[in-house]
């Protein structure tokens, strides 16, 4: 117990000078916020130093997960459970600092592998690097990507900056993590294949194992090398190259190694899956076995080039590259027709051929803006000419399944421009082209988007103005793991409708603006991850801030919320609800009954039960009764102003009331004067 | 309405002549039998006779007052001529008392103040009435702005 206090107050400290969050995974480890591990970093995920409290000596680190960069959770689940020999592997996975300041971070322990590979890399000496791949690197790396694969994984973040020693000594080798970014997110752009190198970083897509052996035969050209080949050049010059020469022959140019270890390259290297070595290849070259490669020629080629922006092309799919890099260019040049004649006639495939003719029937027929209908042109072209290639659209470039993550990446690094792309993309009809056209190459199940989702995509693109739709409703479904990226959490890692409540809960309390607790983001999360709250999202979205309408639409569906999920007292969102529903409380027309709500708004905010506050406060309600009563009291007021101002107006002497009542009271007067005179005439007549 | 109106108009100028012919041929009639009453109560009833003529027609409440206190002024009259014996001669005589004239036309005169007066007493009584009903709208109209805010002034105004 006492060990455990002394744990506890440790955080606290930490706590206290950095201003993070400090907390313990499991109750077992901690990490330490003030020791960074710059070495151990992985993208934008920072690392820790981290603590076993069962094992004092244990080195261990922490990544601190940026909830930006989607991480690949059930990978992580699975590793945890059953860890891969010489792989990276996470121990414990979770949440820190919820509780503290309430702002929480996902951070994976790992226990801490020796340096980099990277560094020591000059230590190595040229004629123990055979027997170091051999004995040591490729063994190493084939046993995890065995293990990998036997748990149904790809590694897809093989890359120089990820191979470790296996202790501070530099012995062993260890393969570094792969779970904290989308596959390839994190890798050079020459570590991936020809079909997924030129796609953006994050939209790289899964691909496959074979994906691994290519990223493989990179880090060995990179060791031989000493470092990774043209890593300062442009991807797409470097993929042209690989397209017209075969990766091979492209990336191993400056070269010198012994023909075993070439055979070895030329084997991973291979651009053909059906060529590429296996695993188990590498493993038996590794053991001695003479093992044979052919040498990948590069993409097929016709006899006569086809000039495009002052260039020779020969090769189809170096074309379809050099046509997106030029896309007003390149849209004449396909319109004009050469194209087509080209591959028609020089190329011989009549096939692409004639999806080329398609294409430039198909952009005079739409309608649209003519950049939009040039970039469809272009992108179909590129499509027919390098069919296993990234979709290219304006600048973005997205190979198989990359999309999801492809938004993550725009909408988290707040390019507006990107993100104005992809919803281009989205809404138009080449995300429903490149479905079709992924579902005739490809059968696996997990290919891609399918139809239906893509027009639900649309429509939640098209729908862009109402909460809860828009790019954001589109980033949260196609990323179901993904946690909420509103701005207001800030940099709160948080992945379920529980944790958003908790999390908003704590930063309602800490802002001073309490409207600001609810954004697009956080609508599109929770409309992404509960169903039936579109109706009021949309009353959210068709209400300002400081209308007290959106502020009820706010309460109500916090307080489903609260119920559905079964979330604990929540006294500061409850708190900001309220301060929200009082300084729009001038609505209520009424004034005894902005007072009797007032005082029910701030006794039920301390009880942090919104669902309560809802049933009883039935502001729906009260605001209805009160618009009516308060046009009544309006009727009532103009009645009583004009008769107030007649009365005020007209002088009494002058009124006809008034000559009606002169009349009658001298009228009566002598009439009884009258009578009296009679009645005292006859009286002295009779006597 | 517009000839509703002028129909109404047309027959407010005939009435009162025909009443007067009606009242007329009366007393001719009465004439025979009880002439010297007659002329007492045409020569005592001359200034309800001549507001009859001329007092605007919706002066029907001052035409009442006079008809009643000038009647007033001329039964007593009419009961000293009963009691000397209802003849002309005795009917001529009294017409040149001007102790009888000051009795018929005394009641004209109360008339002609009642008519002066009571507007004073009508308009004082009214404005009472009516400060009272003032005030107690201006309180309502308080307790309305009071629980609706001023927004229960303007809203009308908007609209």
């Amino acid at each position: 117990m006492a060990a455990i206090a002394e744990f506890e107050d440790e955080i606290a400290e930490d706590d206290a000078d950095t201003g993070l969050p400090a907390g313990t995974i499991g109750d077992r480890y901690r990490v330490d916020f003030n020791a960074p591990l710059p070495a151990y970093d992985r993208g934008r995920a920072r690392a820790f130093r981290a603590h076993d409290r069962d094992n004092a000596g244990r080195p261990l680190f922490a990544l601190s997960l940026d909830r930006a960069t989607p991480c690949r959770k059930t990978l992580i689940a699975k590793l945890i459970r059953q860890p891969v020999p010489s792989l990276l592997c996470p121990v414990a996975d979770g949440p820190v600092g919820s509780g503290v300041k309430g702002i929480s971070r996902r951070v994976l322990i790992f226990d801490r592998p020796g340096p980099p590979l990277r560094e020591h890399l000059s230590a190595l000496k040229p004629d123990h690097l055979e027997k170091f791949l051999a004995n040591v690197l490729l063994p190493r790396i084939a046993e995890a990507l065995s293990g990998l694969a036997e748990r149904g994984f790809a590694h897809r973040a093989i890359s120089l900056d990820n191979v470790f020693f296996g202790n501070d000594k530099a012995e062993g080798i260890v393969l570094g993590e792969c779970v904290s970014a989308p596959p390839g997110a994190l890798s050079h752009s020459v570590y991936e294949q020809v079909e997924s190198a030129i796609a953006e970083p994050f939209a790289r897509g899964w691909t496959n194992r074979e994906a691994d052996l290519y990223a493989l035969g990179v880090l060995v050209v990179a060791i031989l090398g000493g470092e990774t080949p043209f890593a300062d050049e442009a991807a797409t010059i470097t993929t042209r190259r690989r397209l017209s020469e075969g990766s091979c022959k492209a990336l191993t140019r400056n070269l010198r190694c012994s023909s075993r270890k070439r055979v070895l390259i030329a084997g991973l290297l291979s651009d053909s899956i059906e060529r590429r070595w296996t695993a188990e290849r590498v493993k038996r070259w590794t053991e001695g076995f003479l093992e044979e490669a052919v040498v990948h020629a590069g993409d097929r080629h016709a006899p006569s080039p086809c000039q495009f922006a002052g260039e020779d092309h020969v090769h189809p799919r170096a074309l379809a590259v050099a046509l997106t890099e030029s896309p007003a260019k390149a849209a004449r040049f396909i319109a004009s027709g050469k194209l087509e004649s080209w591959i028609r006639n020089s190329l011989g495939d009549q096939r692409m051929a004639v999806e080329i003719a398609e294409a430039v029937a198909r952009g005079g027929a739409s309608s649209g803006r003519p950049a939009a209908l040039e970039a469809m042109l272009v992108s179909r072209t590129a499509l027919a000419l390098d069919p296993d290639g990234p979709i290219w659209y304006r600048g973005l470039r997205l190979a198989r399944g990359g999309l999801p993550a492809a938004i993550v990446d725009a909408v988290g690094s707040g390019d507006g421009a990107r993100v104005a792309t992809i919803a281009e993309f989205l809404a138009g009809p080449l995300l429903r082209e490149w479905i079709t056209h992924e579902a005739k190459r490809i059968k696996s199940e997990r290919t891609s988007i399918t139809e239906p989702i893509a027009v639900r995509i649309a429509h939640f693109v098209n729908d862009a103005t109402q909460y809860g739709k828009g790019m954001e409703r589109v980033l949260y479904e196609l990323n179901p793991d993904l946690p909420c990226l509103s701005p207001t959490l800030d940099n709160a890692y948080v992945g379920t409708i529980g944790e958003l409540l908790a999390a908003l809960d704590v930063r309602a309390s800490q802002i001073s603006q309490k409207s600001r607790i609810f954004d697009r983001h956080v609508a599109a999360f929770i409309a992404s991850r509960v169903e039936n709250v579109d109706g009021v999202l949309k009353e959210i979205g068709s209400r300002q801030p400081t209308d007290i309408q959106w502020a009820v639409a706010v309460l109500s569906l916090l307080a489903t919320l609260q119920h559905h999920f079964h979330a604990k007292s929540l006294p500061g969102l409850s708190r900001a609800v309220a301060a929200m529903l009082r300084s729009q409380m001038s609505e209520i027309f009424s004034t005894a009954r902005r007072e009797v709500l007032v005082a029910k708004i701030d006794a039920l905010a301390e009880k942090g039960d919104l669902s309560r506050m809802h049933d009883s406060l039935d502001l729906a309600a009260q605001l209805r009764i009160d618009r009516a009563e308060f046009e009544d009291a309006v009727a009532y007021y103009g009645q009583i102003d004009r008769r107030c101002r007649v009365l005020a107006a007209r002088p009494a002497r002058e009124s006809i009331a008034t000559q009606d009542l002169s009349d009658w009271l001298a009228s009566s007067a002598a009439f009884i004067a009258m009578m009296a005179s009679a009645a005292g005439t006859l009286f002295v007549f009779l006597t | 309405m517009a000839k509703k109106a002028a129909a109404k108009a047309a027959g407010g100028g005939g009435s009162p002549v025909l009443l007067a012919c009606l009242i007329g041929i009366m007393l001719i009639m009465l004439s025979f039998v009880a002439l010297p009453s007659v002329m007492i109560l045409i020569c005592g009833m001359l200034p309800t006779i001549i507001l009859f003529f001329t007092a605007p027609r919706r002066a029907s409440g001052a035409l009442a007052t006079m008809f009643s206190l000038n009647l007033a002024g001329v039964l007593p009259v009419l009961g000293i001529l009963w009691a000397r014996g209802h003849s002309v001669p005795t009917a001529s005589i009294m017409l040149a008392d001007p102790f009888m004239w000051a009795l018929m036309l005394g009641g004209a005169g109360l008339a002609m103040f009642l008519m002066w007066f009571m507007p004073h007493v009508a308009a004082t009584v009214l404005g009472v009435r009516y400060r009272h009903e003032l005030a107690v709208l201006e309180k309502r109209k308080a307790a309305l702005v009071a629980e609706w805010g001023n927004r229960v002034i303007e809203e009308p105004r908007r609209q």
